[in-house]
């Protein structure tokens, strides 16, 4: 255990973090943050699509516009959204370069024009499919600004007002950048977001299947269990969820099934009940304890936890660096529900799939659930594995209760 | 005093800020507590004048340090026990301990 500790601290994760927090991947990150206030408005506007139909079959599709020019215009708002994070890290304007970004993602994406002056593009180049494309753009876009203006490659105008040295600072990259991504997409007739979706279908291919989608719980656990918190990797996912749940959105939306489930949308509200590793009923067996220290920690952590959060309940029960309780978690976290979420979303479909875009970690599994699937049966699943989750939870939960006892005779 | 208190995502720590917050009220000391991201400290840190990080953000430390160095600003790690009573009076005690030390 000490040799694993230790090879994860020195070895593992410094690269790891070296990763994710590069200027990129944390750009991406918090493009993506920066993206979810209207993204969450889009969510309702989908609930509203999805969920008035029934009350009046007038009411159908009244509100898929609104839906489609929020969420569906996933692409080109997160081109301008990592652009500017990216800026603001190399200490660039950050609305030019957003700007510029977008320019340079619409010209990848190839519009073309009627003759009636018509500006012609599919939806789905916009949304959650071009997702990539965005990232090229806003990336490449601006690092070039970024490297013209730190090598100083850019117009003087020196004596002359700052809003002047603005406008035209950027010129020459901004020319360049636009014109080459013209020339790539309409000379050399080169289709950005086709060539990388024959990357990144057979990617969500294997992740859905079965050992795939084990294999991310196991990771997301190890990796929590061991002190590194998942949330830092989500930088480098984050494309490939929102991927994976706008198809899913696009498919639900034209009446046919959903086919992804492997995305974080899915841990937040079906696995993580709790927190990383299912620590939800562990709580609850803690406001009942017959330890002072544990039922007090119990309550202290028990919002917490309501919404999705352990990292206090992880540290001060502990269950870090803590065998008898990481045993537990990892057959819970790890184990019961992803096999439970698998079998009932995938291979039975007696649960719907995700659905809905919002990305809502921090409210309670079971609203989560329903606004994430639309589908009352969510909540069933999650109730039966809390139910799971208890039965596992409580014999380590005695054993531990009767140390911290004797812990707690010896000290009185 | 102005305390931030750093995490992977800035979401865990929030939760701990209330606390805080609460005891900064009851004592009646006055300043801004806060909860961040590793990604958002160099855009914050002049406004802060000390900092504390999470036992499970214990690999950004370095990282922190660096920024911290560069304006002598303290900045420590919270123990185990204490995050996870996510005891504010402690934080606070200890906050006023190494600025003390410090000044």
């Amino acid at each position: 255990m000490q040799t694993i500790m230790k090879w994860i601290n020195e070895k593992l994760a410094p690269p790891l973090y070296k990763v994710t927090s590069s200027r990129g991947i944390s750009s991406i990150m918090s493009g993506f943050q920066k993206y979810m206030p209207v993204l969450l408005v889009g969510a309702v506007f989908q609930i509203l699509d999805n969920v008035l139909p029934y009350i009046s079959s007038s009411l159908s599709g009244v509100f898929t516009i609104p839906t489609n020019l929020t969420f569906g215009f996933f692409a080109i708002m997160l081109t301008y959204t990592i652009a500017h994070s990216l800026a603001q890290q190399l200490q660039i304007n950050p609305i030019t370069s957003g700007l510029f970004a977008i320019s340079v993602f619409l010209v990848l994406q190839r519009p073309t024009f009627s003759e009636e002056g018509n500006f012609v593009l599919n939806l789905n180049r916009f949304g959650a499919q071009g997702i990539f494309v965005a990232i090229v753009a806003a990336l490449i876009t601006t690092e070039v600004l970024g490297l013209f203006e730190k090598k100083k490659w850019i117009l003087r105008s020196e004596g002359l007002p700052d809003f002047v040295r603005d406008w035209f600072a950027p010129l020459i990259p901004g020319f360049i950048i636009v014109m080459a991504a013209w020339f790539v997409a309409y000379q050399l007739n080169f289709d950005l977001q086709a060539s990388l979706a024959t990357v990144i279908a057979p990617l969500l291919n294997t992740s859905d299947t079965f050992l795939g989608f084990m294999v991310t719980a196991l990771v997301m656990n190890v990796l929590f269990l061991v002190g590194i918190n998942p949330a830092v990797t989500f930088g480098l996912f984050f494309p490939l969820w929102f991927a994976a749940i706008g198809e899913n959105a696009a498919l639900y939306a034209q009446g046919m099934q959903p086919v992804h489930i492997n995305m974080l949308h899915t841990f937040a509200a079906f696995i993580v009940l709790g927190g990383t590793g299912a620590t939800f009923t562990l709580n609850l067996l803690m406001l009942g304890s017959k330890s002072k220290t544990m039922k007090a920690l119990g309550r202290t952590t028990l919002v917490p936890s309501i919404m999705n959060i352990n990292e206090p309940l992880i540290f001060g029960l502990p269950i870090a660096f803590n065998p008898m309780l990481g045993i537990p978690f990892f057959i819970n976290g790890a184990l019961i529900n992803p096999i439970l979420v698998y079998l009932a979303m995938m291979t039975t479909n007696l649960v719907n799939k995700p659905i809905n875009p919002a990305l809502i970690p921090w409210i309670p599994s079971v609203i989560q659930g329903f606004i994430l699937t639309q589908d009352f049966k969510a909540i069933v699943l999650i109730l039966v594995e809390y139910v799971i989750n208890i039965v596992v939870w409580y014999p380590f939960f005695k054993a531990h209760e009767k140390r911290m006892l004797d812990k707690e005779k010896a000290e009185a | 005093m102005n305390i931030l208190l750093v995490c992977a995502g800035g979401i865990s720590t929030s939760f701990f800020v209330q606390n805080i917050r609460q005891e900064y009220e009851r004592q009646k000391i006055e300043g801004i507590v806060m909860a961040k991201s590793i990604t958002e400290v160099p855009e914050i840190i002049d406004r802060i004048d000390i900092i504390f990080i999470a036992p499970q953000a214990i690999f950004f430390k370095e990282k922190v340090e660096k920024f911290c160095s560069q304006r002598s600003i303290p900045c420590h790690v919270i123990d185990s026990a204490t995050y996870g009573q996510m005891n504010g009076k402690k934080i606070i005690e200890l906050a006023k301990e190494s600025l003390e030390k410090g000044g």
